[in-house]
């Protein structure tokens, strides 16, 4: 279970977020749905570690993470431009977080070949990450994110720099690897259109605050009304 | 008006050009016969030797403690950190004889430190080790600035996707952030190793010019031109400038295709 706990983060003297509390239950698959600047950003980086809370808790597992280093966390975040280390290979990519671990290289080897079958990039092992197409690359960071085995997987708008055609597909995989790994996740987006497809429980985020949650549907029409009260 | 200007920047480039390759020319064409001459009386090998070793050492201690130095100055952001920054430049500003007698006085023998370091076996002043001193200490900025810069243009997300993906701060340092930071180690230890090479005046200060043991290329020069000897000063000179030459050409031709790369 992921709980965030009356969360508050203020830089230079502006509060971008304001008071989130917010649970998770283990295995759930959530949206966080909100306009750009409204702060999505900042709670996953502050769930995930890279950045500290002004007040609140952060609990993970029940323990408290708040201080804890994101290494320490068992939580893992797959970047808006993927962030995969362009020196690496695929395959090196997906084992890096078990290198960092020193795992053992039969484990390793193992691991890294599930991934790349379950994301359909065995060809690609060998090649660097500037030799594959936006969607490869997102794919590729799904894999290396899972390779992780952290029980919680933080999506920040992952698909947004890629084309409708390319979401679909892309979409439908996180899908199924969710159906298969059954990892805890928390999926940022700012498009209504995408969190539908993904379906599962919304949050969602406006000026910092947590404003509402339900279903995709229902947030939708929240936004929209938002919009037009505007 | 615009054809004007680029044939001014042109002539402008052409003559800074010519004005370096002329003044260079005077050592680059000694003639062979002056150069077996210096070369083989053997006066110039040991000191040839001297150079290369001292600024070798100095040039990997600055590898080895400047990588650390540039990574935190890239990346952290703590109280005192432009202070830092500033010694760590300050020998570059400096003039290499005020470095020389800064070092002097903290090594000489009549101090504590100097004390300190002889009684452990380690004396500095006229010593091979206190040219390792003053190369590091004048060409330590040179790498740092260069590692520091290369530490600097790697996206932040690319540590962070490395800190969750569970990998230590030591491990993401030694992982990801030297391999990406590559091209600036070894530009910066080229640009380290010729200052080092090049050093004249802290390095005199220090260890004086013992003939075989503490005498260098460019004290070598200074030495054996103002007595009068223009060849041997000469076949000395003609090898300093032929390894700093060889070194950039080198270094040019190692990143063409790196350069090539971020142009497409």
């Amino acid at each position: 279970m992921v709980e965030l706990e009356h969360v508050c983060k203020r830089y230079s003297g502006r509060d971008v977020l304001k008071d989130i509390s917010l649970t998770l239950e283990r295995g759930e698959f959530a949206l966080l749905l909100g306009p750009s600047g409204a702060g999505k950003t900042v709670l996953l980086s502050i769930l995930a570690g890279l950045a500290s809370p002004t007040s609140g808790r952060v609990r993970i597992g029940g323990a408290d993470m708040t201080r804890v280093a994101p290494e320490r966390r068992p939580v893992t975040l797959v970047f808006q431009r993927h962030a995969l280390f362009p020196h690496l290979t695929v395959y090196e990519n997906i084992a890096f977080s078990m290198r960092a671990r020193h795992m053992r290289g039969d484990t390793v080897r193992g691991r890294v070949g599930e991934m790349l079958a379950m994301t359909g990039l065995e060809e690609y092992a060998q090649a660097k990450p500037n030799v594959l197409s936006g969607g490869q690359c997102q794919r590729v960071a799904f894999a290396r994110a899972l390779a992780s085995e952290a029980e919680v997987v933080l999506f920040d708008e992952p698909l947004s720099s890629l084309d409708n055609g390319l979401k679909a597909g892309l979409i439908a995989d996180l899908k199924r690897l969710h159906r298969v790994r059954r990892f805890t996740a928390l999926y940022v987006t700012h498009d209504p259109g995408e969190a539908a497809a993904l379906g599962g429980r919304v949050f969602l985020l406006e000026n910092g605050a947590a404003t509402c949650s339900g279903t995709a549907g229902a947030a939708t029409r929240f936004l929209k009304k938002s919009f037009e009260a505007d | 008006m615009n054809n004007g200007f680029r044939v001014l920047c042109v002539a402008i480039t052409v003559l800074l050009s010519l004005f370096v390759a002329v003044a260079l020319g005077n050592v680059f064409l000694i003639s062979a016969e002056t150069l077996r001459s210096a070369l083989s009386d053997g006066t110039v090998w040991p000191v040839l030797k001297v150079s290369l070793q001292t600024s070798l050492l100095a040039a990997l201690l600055a590898m080895v403690l400047g990588s650390p130095a540039a990574y935190v100055l890239a990346r952290k952001r703590f109280f005192g950190k432009a202070v830092i920054e500033t010694l760590l430049d300050l020998p570059v500003a400096l003039p290499p004889m005020v470095a020389g007698l800064a070092l002097l006085l903290l090594v000489s023998p009549t101090g504590p430190t100097g004390r300190m370091l002889a009684g452990i076996g380690l004396p500095l002043i006229f010593t091979k080790s206190g040219i390792v001193l003053a190369q590091f200490f004048v060409a330590l900025p040179f790498y740092i600035r260069s590692v520091r810069s290369a530490v600097t243009s790697i996206p932040p997300s690319i540590p962070a996707a490395a800190a969750v993906l569970r990998a230590t701060e030591a491990y993401t340092f030694f992982h990801v952030i030297l391999p990406l930071s590559r091209e600036g180690i070894i530009s910066g230890f080229v640009m380290c190793w010729t200052r080092a090479l090049g050093e004249f005046g802290a390095t005199a200060m220090v260890a004086g010019c013992i003939p075989g043991v503490t005498e260098t290329l460019p004290v070598a020069i200074y030495t054996r031109a103002t007595a009068g000897d223009l060849a041997s000063a000469g076949a000395a000179a003609f090898c300093l400038a032929l390894v700093s030459f060889v070194t950039l050409v080198g270094l040019r031709l190692a990143f063409k295709d790196a350069a090539e790369r971020r142009k497409a």
